[in-house]
């Protein structure tokens, strides 16, 4: 596996302006020839397609919603950072880009985390133009607020539905562009492999939902911008649809996996509350900044909790990390609850779960200001457990919500098979071994409306493209699989449902490769994961047929991604024999800290696929730090 | 909890469907509405039948997926709330409860609970956007919109494309959805260059969809589930006045 | 013209009809029933105003008769096309029917407007064309034409004075919806107003109404006679 970053060469400021004077072009007559395929229409896919289409390509989007609307960008709530320095607080670019070097542990790449942080005042002008209503102030000025910790306001938001609005403005431009006839858009379509032609990605083989038919559709690119995989762990933030089939399927065709351990676990979810819970729901970071962490110090306290003095309480990130206290960053905030509640102080059913204490917040304040500043949240939080925050404490634990890894790509987003492109969570690129808040919008939204258009050009107007169709030889020997694997899953009929053994899959892969993996609970997983895979192959019970609506079949199919890609998220985290960021192995540790190997394991590594059941082969593209100096994180 | 469900299912667009009645036990309280439907599903596979089709992608409120009718409430009826975010603790042990799909002629169902809503992103192709590509904006502080714009603007484009308003409207209008969109632009300067012809376009493409007619009912808004107001309807219905009575082409020559 | 084809054809359009001949027609209510409140001041105040009303000058009874009668059918018509479209918007009913805040007058209102069409209809036949139990011709001691003892005959029948009070009610339930619909059809709808929009126009519609239904009343109890 060849892996060239092909990082311009130059001052990393320059880098990119660069990089675009050098990069061809195709000129506006021509870009009807080329025709392109964008599978995901959230903010990395919804942006690109809509990019591309304005400028004169023809493109066609695939969602396996019922509207390129629904991707699930739009649950984000915090905002989107922005390097405008609109505040006066001394942020600049390279701020922005050495807080998220710094956040993500020093695992990404210096050139496409500048680039990003460069584009980043684009994309506020751009959001701005297409009418998303961004919080103002009095004088009809942008409002700011700092998130996750950071030290300057910089990040911009739309209530607590930042996501929602920045998808929504892609989505409208990508309707714009569907109603003139640039775009054609195809709902209700999951893509279930991809087309190799010739070394380069020419197409793609989807199934209509509705109709149950497979198709296969060609194009000159293929794009995908199909999210993460945190529904591994079964129970995520993630939206019940999100699936790693997209990226998984292209793995097996080529494409490299990089860094597939790389894990983000959100310290402030609302607990588990039962067997039949199918989804976590994040309640937002900000309110960490009144909220005081805290568990009993005596096991089995079953008392109420206002019935605990405060010297019978543990307020254990204040005790840990007295500079930072109940703001510490996610994963050490993460990883701080689960010790407590390993230790057997979690509070609530099962034990898993520490409080989240307003009362100082509304003796000190007022309920009032709390009610202004949290209202929403109280609310959604009241709705989902029947409990009034504002009288007892809020319960919260950790949850599975943002994948860092995700196909290798290029400095061009282009991953190791020419012509497949990968933009935003599915692609690895920018956030290291851990993501900062406000960070995710930015990436999809750069990757989409100002990387890609220039990189793809590039690549149209350095290539020649035989015509290809679905009679080619290998389309259609990729589509009889993608039949022959639905029949396949059709014809166990075993006695599993699909949700049980995905239930299986996610407790195994919670509990060994969390928040804290170790040698001996990553070996076990990488036994059980094969147990659980035949199990699967073996006796799932796949209800329908493959003619119509099958959501059990579209879960069966993702189901069995998520089971191969367990397994290489296991190797991953084994084989990386170091902590940093979303990546906690409990032999690398210091003080309980995180500790880095920097001579060892600076480098991103990235999986080829060698075939069903074989190891997957680890390569690595060893990362070059010019510009910042390797330090460690410390909040204490 | 044990409930006794009444479940319209309808193999695909061209089966008539019928209620069918199913057990649902051992529910738990805290359990989520889709949760439970989820416990029955499983049962259901167990039993060698096919489980109820039904939408749904984030479970938490924002998505827009989910819909169902219950009994005879869009997402339930619990103010503010959608379907996924509906708790069982709301129901008494032993109620039965009558799950419906979405019913509008724009909307024709897919399969048991799944219509389609693709009626609505025809509309916003029709003109829910500003005309703006990629690039070549003005800075995002250039423009000066005041707080108050800001808010109402924000007020309308938290409509999550649910179809709660058109399902609960007793003449299956969607009119909510429409003024919301329309309204958003209508209330900042950057939607101000295409107003009239926004508004005309979309409102002809609903039409042409086949929805209903608002007679200000506004059960659209005790329906939805983002509480958006009705007056934003009466926004858009002041914008199309305009649009029919005052907008002109260009001038053009003598 | 034919934008105004189009828009009378779209949704919006056919509710700027509705709300504009409603309004009309509300107008025409107030001075019709103010005109006949007259009965209160006995036969010569009734009788003076309506012979006065007979001589209008221009032909304006004629201009005012036929404007009224082109909003009626126009409200009547767009009415009925707009209650066939929405049915048919909704091919297929719930079978678990419920309503969370429309009110039972917004719900009804294009049975209450049949009901009011009917009225109208038995209305005209009663006292313009005197088709139904007319004993007249009536004409009082100057000659006039004895409207007030036309009224007061008729609704000395116990049959005639309920179902006009019954009208009555219908029309006030009818125009409770539709006077504040009115001003939501035609984009009004702010909040410093809102009490007029959705309050104070309903309850003027119901005194109106009210005031009309006390005149067969007063005579069924005998303060008309």
């Amino acid at each position: 596996m060849k892996l060239d970053a092909k990082i311009p060469a130059g001052p990393l400021a320059e880098k990119w302006e660069k990089h675009l004077f050098e990069s061809k072009l195709v000129s506006p007559a021509n870009r009807r020839k080329f025709g392109v395929i964008v599978v995901g229409s959230g903010l990395g896919g919804g942006s690109a397609a809509a990019t591309l289409g304005e400028m004169g390509y023809k493109v066609s989007c695939f969602c396996f919603q019922d509207s390129p609307r629904r991707a699930h960008s739009i649950a984000a709530q915090g905002g989107i950072n922005g390097a405008k320095n609109y505040k006066n607080d001394g942020d600049s670019i390279r701020r922005l880009f050495y807080d998220t070097i710094k956040g993500g542990d020093f695992r990404a790449r210096e050139a496409n985390v500048y680039r990003l942080a460069q584009t980043s005042k684009s994309i506020i002008d751009q959001c701005v133009a297409q009418g998303v209503p961004f919080a103002r102030e009095y004088g009809g000025l942008l409002d700011n607020r700092s998130f996750g910790g950071a030290q300057v306001s910089r990040t911009f938001y739309a209530r607590g539905q930042t996501g929602q609005q920045l998808l929504l403005g892609a989505y409208s431009a990508l309707e714009r562009q569907i109603g003139l006839g640039h775009v054609t858009m195809h709902p209700r379509t999951e893509m279930l492999d991809l087309i190799v032609i010739d070394g380069k990605a020419r197409g793609i083989v989807v199934r209509d939902l509705v109709s149950g038919q497979t198709t296969t559709h060609f194009a000159e690119a293929v794009i995908l911008a199909t999210g993460g995989y945190g529904n591994v762990f079964y129970l995520s933030t993630n939206a019940k649809g999100c699936n790693v089939t997209a990226t998984h399927r292209a793995y097996k065709r080529g494409a490299g996996f990089a860094n597939p351990c790389y894990t983000q676990i959100h310290p402030t979810c609302i607990p588990v509350h039962g067997e039949h819970q199918s989804k976590l729901t994040l309640m937002s970071e900000s309110l960490r900044n009144d909220g005081r962490v805290w568990v009993p110090k005596k096991k089995g306290d079953d008392r109420s909790p206002d019935q605990i003095p405060d010297e019978e309480r543990d307020y254990f990130l204040e005790r840990k990390y007295p500079s930072f206290g109940n703001l510490a960053p996610r994963d050490i905030a993460s990883r701080a609850a689960k010790e407590a509640c390993d230790a057997g102080l979690g509070v609530g059913p099962g034990g898993l779960g520490v409080y989240l204490d307003f009362r100082d917040a509304i003796q000190r304040e007022g309920e009032d200001v709390v009610r202004e500043r949290y209202g929403n949240l109280f609310e959604m939080y009241e709705r989902i457990t029947a409990e009034n925050p504002y009288k007892v404490p809020m319960r919260i634990y950790p949850a599975v919500h943002y994948t860092m890894g995700g196909l290798w790509v290029d400095y061009n987003l282009m991953s190791n098979i020419s012509g497949l492109f990968v933009l935003g969570e599915a692609n690895f690129s920018d956030h290291g071994a851990n993501r900062l808040g406000a960070s995710a919008l930015m990436q999809g939204l750069a990757d989409g409306y100002f990387v890609i258009p220039s990189t793809l050009a590039d690549y149209f107007a350095n290539n020649k493209f035989a015509k290809v169709d679905a009679s080619h030889p290998e389309a259609v020997k990729v589509e009889q699989e993608v039949n022959d694997l639905t029949k396949k899953l059709l014809a166990i009929n075993g006695t599993r449902t699909v949700d049980s053994i995905h239930k299986e899959l996610g407790k195994l892969m919670w509990d060994n490769c969390g928040m804290t993996r170790s040698r001996q609970s990553l070996t076990e997983a990488l036994k059980k994961i094969p147990e659980i895979r035949n199990q699967f192959w073996t006796n799932v019970k796949v209800t329908g047929t493959g003619e119509s609506l099958n959501q059990q079949l579209e879960k069966a199919g993702r189901v069995a991604d998520f089971i191969e890609h367990a397994e290489l998220m296991c190797l991953d985290a084994l084989e990386r024999e170091e902590s940093c960021g979303g990546h906690f192995r409990v032999e690398y540790e210091e003080e309980g800290e995180a500790k880095r190997d920097d001579v060892n394991f600076a480098h991103v590594a990235v999986w080829e696929y060698k075939g069903f059941t074989k190891k997957p082969l680890r390569h690595k593209e060893e990362l070059v730090f010019e510009n910042v100096k390797l330090s460690t994180r410390s909040y204490k | 909890m044990e409930l006794t469900l009444h479940v319209w299912r309808q193999k695909n667009g061209q089966d008539s469907g019928k209620m069918v009645t199913y057990k649902a036990r051992d529910v738990a309280p805290e359990s989520s509405f889709l949760e439970m439907l989820d416990q029955v599903n499983e049962d259901l596979i167990k039993q060698n039948d096919e489980p109820i089709a039904f939408d749904h992608d984030c479970r938490e409120g924002i998505c827009g997926s989910c819909s169902m009718m219950i009994n005879g409430k869009a997402h339930g009826g619990r103010k503010g709330t959608t379907t996924c975010q509906l708790h069982m603790r709301s129901f008494k042990d032993g109620e039965q409860i009558y799950i419906e799909p979405w019913r509008a002629k724009a909307f024709p169902v897919v399969k048991d609970l799944v219509v389609d809503r693709g009626a609505f992103d025809r509309i916003i192709s029709s003109g829910g956007f500003v005309s703006v590509n990629t690039g070549g904006v003005p800075d995002a502080n250039a423009i000066l919109i005041s707080k108050q714009s800001a808010d109402t603007a924000m007020d309308a484009a938290e409509c999550i494309g649910c179809g709660a308003c058109v399902a609960a409207c007793k003449n299956a209008s969607s009119m909510l959805f429409v003024a919301a969109k329309v309204s958003q632009f209508a209330n900042l300067p950057q939607g101000q260059p295409e107003r009239m012809q926004r508004v005309s376009n979309m409102v002809e493409q609903m039409d042409k969809e086949g929805f209903g007619n608002c007679t200000n009912y506004f059960e659209c808004e005790a329906a939805c589930p983002k509480q958006i107001s009705v007056g934003f309807i009466a926004n858009m219905n002041r914008d199309y006045l305009k649009a029919s009575l005052l907008h002109q082409e260009p001038v053009g020559k003598a | 013209m034919s934008w105004i084809v189009r828009l009378q054809k779209s949704s919006l359009g056919s509710k700027y009809i509705m709300a504009i001949t409603g309004a009309g027609l509300f107008v025409f209510l107030i001075g019709h029933i103010a005109g006949n409140l007259l009965l209160y001041f006995g036969q010569e105040a009734m009788n003076a105003y309506a012979l006065s009303l007979h001589h209008l000058p221009y032909g304006l009874l004629w201009v005012a008769r036929g404007g009224l009668l082109v909003f009626a059918l126009a409200h009547v018509f767009i009415a009925y096309r707009l209650s066939f479209h929405n049915r048919a918007a909704r091919p297929q009913r719930y079978q678990y029917e419920a309503t969370l805040q429309a009110s039972f007058a917004s719900r009804t209102m294009p049975y209450t407007g049949t009901l009011v069409l009917l009225f109208i209809l038995f209305h005209l036949a009663q006292f313009t064309f005197h088709l139904v139990a007319y004993n007249g011709p009536y004409t009082d001691s100057l000659g006039r034409d004895d409207v007030y003892t036309m009224v007061v005959n008729a609704f000395q029948n116990p049959v005639y004075s309920v179902l006009y009070i019954i009208s009555m009610l219908v029309i006030g339930f009818h125009l409770s919806h539709g006077l504040s619909s009115m001003w939501q059809s035609l984009g009004l709808n702010h909040q410093k107003y809102n009490l007029l929009f959705r309050k104070l126009s309903p309850l003027a519609g119901w005194v109106l109404c009210l005031a009309a239904a006390s005149i067969p009343l007063a005579v069924l109890v005998g303060v008309i006679k």
